[in-house]
């Protein structure tokens, strides 16, 4: 090779070097998801001293050329010196650094022009020229990902398939922490049980995110990512044998984080006996709206919510909670919403100005009026503190008049017992009969009041 | 005979409560502060009346928590009736919890009673001394539950016959269709049986 041709190849090699250093700070600077991962304690050193030692080694390159004094010699030497001293710039040094990307392609033009006796060495520096510039990253960045499939469930106008598979996908192949924290944060805020979320979102996240979650676990990745994995189970009220399933993983771990994935483990297997009922969501077409009002009255998606708001006699909300996919008969502490409207909510506010229309409005959407507990207590029996007309209109709803509990007693003698004279009033008018023997086994002693003898008496005639 | 033995008992009957000094706004805050630094919550007061600590219920309700909430589980003195249970808190202490709370306010015929009145409880599960305290403060001896129960023959139907004495020495009578029911119980228990001609008498 020719002794020019060498200091050429120093020159072209130190340019190189430069450029490398300075790309790989751009993007660590500009796409933190794919390139973050470089930067640690040592990356500003390594890079300073690569565009020092590539701009060094272009400086004396160029001064051994034959052409240096040429327009063409000068023009790398300025490159080289502007690239030299770009540090000193502080953290403006992306102005010199433009600048340079703005004369890049002059100096790989006058690289070509030095080698144009060499056409093949020619071609391939245009070559990797184009191709640096022209290659893609490895893969999508992920944080528009996630940003577009959270816009997309909010507004209603998601596909699960477009939006959250591939962001399964991603979890399933990627290593990177940051990228496996990303996601899982967004598999909980989509797909927690009784968030606020559409329930076809959850049921999609319940059923494709877990087995990749479940391999999360498996894996070596990050014991944070392990843990936060763990618990996100707990967030998706995951079934019964994968919950299994991932506490035998937790038990058997064995990595450096073996007791925090371990005490996640237990967590999970705490929390198995107190968790919430799973159930089918069923959305109707109104569930946008209703996901709208449930994100203004801060309210969680649950069979619990549910309760809550029938106890409360909150019509809206109930029905804001059964738009958005509660079952009607989700069940209850005791019972279902209905026996929460009218008996704790009875106890609590007979009165309540929607203790009607929530009863009327949970019939409506199909609540079972023909609902007893395990002692054949019926709803009648639970609405006992009810006023009249709720009572009324559960027996409307074919609750049964003439239900018998398991201590021999049905409502009409339990309304006497409560001392509810306008209940019992209500259930001797429907029909409800009591033999003599009946009244006397029930009073120690007999009221006396007029009115109260009267209804006794009606209620023991044929 | 009767009346003078009454008379007697009602005078005798505070005497027998150990006296809580009254408190004023301030020696109550500092009180309450001193032991466990309670909030002047009404649900507060449920401990002190359940477990005979009238001290720290004084300092409650002189620092301003009100004996008559709605939001207390049972009202004040139903509270105090139910502490006779079991026989865990001394009579005199269980005295001095109803001096207290009615000194504060405490209504002896609350209008939440519906079906359990504070003297019916008393009746059930307390000393005389207790039952008689409640009937100076106004208790009502008629009360009625919705089945017909009431103080006196609640006394009787589980045999807490020293209340049932304390009730009939203080007028309280049974219809003729309780002591029907009545004497069909504890025929061969003489006492029970006299207790239940005088509860019949006019």
């Amino acid at each position: 090779m020719h002794r020019s041709r060498r200091w050429l190849w120093v020159t072209v090699f130190g340019a190189a070097i430069a450029v490398v250093a300075m790309l790989i700070a751009t993007a660590a600077a500009f796409d933190k998801d794919d390139f973050g991962w470089m930067v640690g304690s040592m990356f500003l050193m390594i890079i300073t001293s690569g565009v020092f030692v590539g701009s060094v080694l272009m400086l004396i390159g160029a001064f051994m050329l034959p052409e240096r004094k040429t327009w063409r010699g000068i023009f790398i030497i300025v490159w080289a010196l502007i690239a030299l001293t770009s540090p000193l710039f502080g953290f403006l040094f992306l102005a010199p650094w433009l600048l340079l990307a703005l004369l890049l392609p002059v100096l790989i033009v006058v690289f070509v022009q030095l080698f144009r006796k060499h056409a093949a060495v020619a071609a391939l520096l245009v070559f990797v020229a184009v191709s640096a510039f022209g290659a893609k990253p490895r893969t999508a960045p992920l944080q528009p990902m996630l940003d577009r499939a959270k816009a997309n469930v909010l507004d209603g106008t998601y596909d699960v398939q477009r939006d959250l598979a591939p962001l399964l996908d991603r979890l399933a192949t990627t290593r990177d922490e940051n990228e496996q924290d990303d996601v899982l944060d967004l598999i909980e805020e989509l797909g927690g049980y009784d968030t606020i979320m559409p329930a076809a979102v959850k049921s999609y996240l319940r059923e494709n995110a877990t087995p990749v979650i479940l391999n999360v676990i498996r894996s070596n990745a990050a014991g944070s990512v392990r843990t936060e994995a763990l618990m996100l189970l707990r967030t998706l009220n995951v079934d019964a044998p994968v919950l299994d399933e991932a506490i035998a993983i937790a038990n058997a771990d064995t990595s450096k984080d073996a007791t925090a994935v371990k005490f996640r483990g237990e967590l999970l297997n705490n929390w198995k006996s107190t968790r919430p009922a799973n159930y089918q969501a069923v959305p109707t077409e109104n569930e946008q709206a209703a996901l709208e009002y449930l994100r203004r009255r801060h309210t969680r998606i649950s069979a619990y919510s549910l309760g809550t708001a029938a106890r409360e006699a909150d019509t809206k909300l109930v029905a804001a909670l059964l738009d958005a996919g509660v079952p009607v008969d989700a069940p209850q502490i005791v019972g279902t919403a209905l026996t929460e409207a009218t008996s704790t909510g009875c106890v609590t506010n007979a009165d309540a100005p929607g203790r009607l229309s929530t009863i009327e409005l949970l019939l409506a959407r199909g609540a079972n009026a023909k609902w007893v507990d395990g002692n054949n207590n019926n709803l009648v029996m639970f609405a006992l503190d009810c006023p009249a007309p709720v009572v009324a209109r559960l027996l409307d709803a074919g609750a049964d008049l003439n239900a018998v509990n398991a201590m021999q007693y049905n409502p009409l003698q339990l309304s006497l017992a409560k001392g509810n004279w306008e209940v019992a009033e209500l259930l001797v008018a429907r029909g409800a009969r009591l033999s003599k023997k009946q009244i006397d086994e029930l009073f120690f002693e007999k009221p006396t009041d007029a009115d109260k003898v009267a209804l006794l008496r009606r209620a023991t005639k044929k | 005979m009767r009346k003078m033995l009454v008379f007697i008992l009602l005078i005798a009957v505070p005497a027998l409560a150990t006296d809580v000094p009254k408190m004023t706004k301030q020696e109550a805050a500092a009180y309450l502060q001193e032991n466990g630094n309670l909030s002047l919550d009404s649900s507060n007061l449920v401990l002190p009346i359940m477990n005979g600590d009238p001290e720290l219920l004084e300092a409650l309700l002189s620092a301003g928590v009100d004996v008559n909430d709605p939001e207390l589980i049972k009202p004040a003195l139903r509270l105090a009736a139910s502490s006779c249970a079991g026989g865990r808190v001394e009579t005199d202490t269980i005295l001095s919890v109803i001096e207290v709370l009615l000194a504060h306010g405490a209504k002896p015929n609350d209008p939440s009673d519906k079906e359990l009145s504070a003297l019916m409880g008393a009746a059930q599960q307390c000393p005389a001394p207790v039952v008689l305290r409640l009937v100076k403060a106004g208790a009502d001896m008629k009360f009625r539950s919705s089945l017909g129960y009431t103080p006196l023959s609640m006394a009787f139907i589980v045999n807490n016959l020293d209340a049932a004495q304390a009730l009939i020495d203080s007028g309280a009578r049974l219809s003729a269709e309780a002591v029907a029911k009545l004497k069909e119980n504890h025929k061969d228990d003489a006492h029970y049986q006299a207790l239940l001609r005088k509860a019949a008498a006019k």
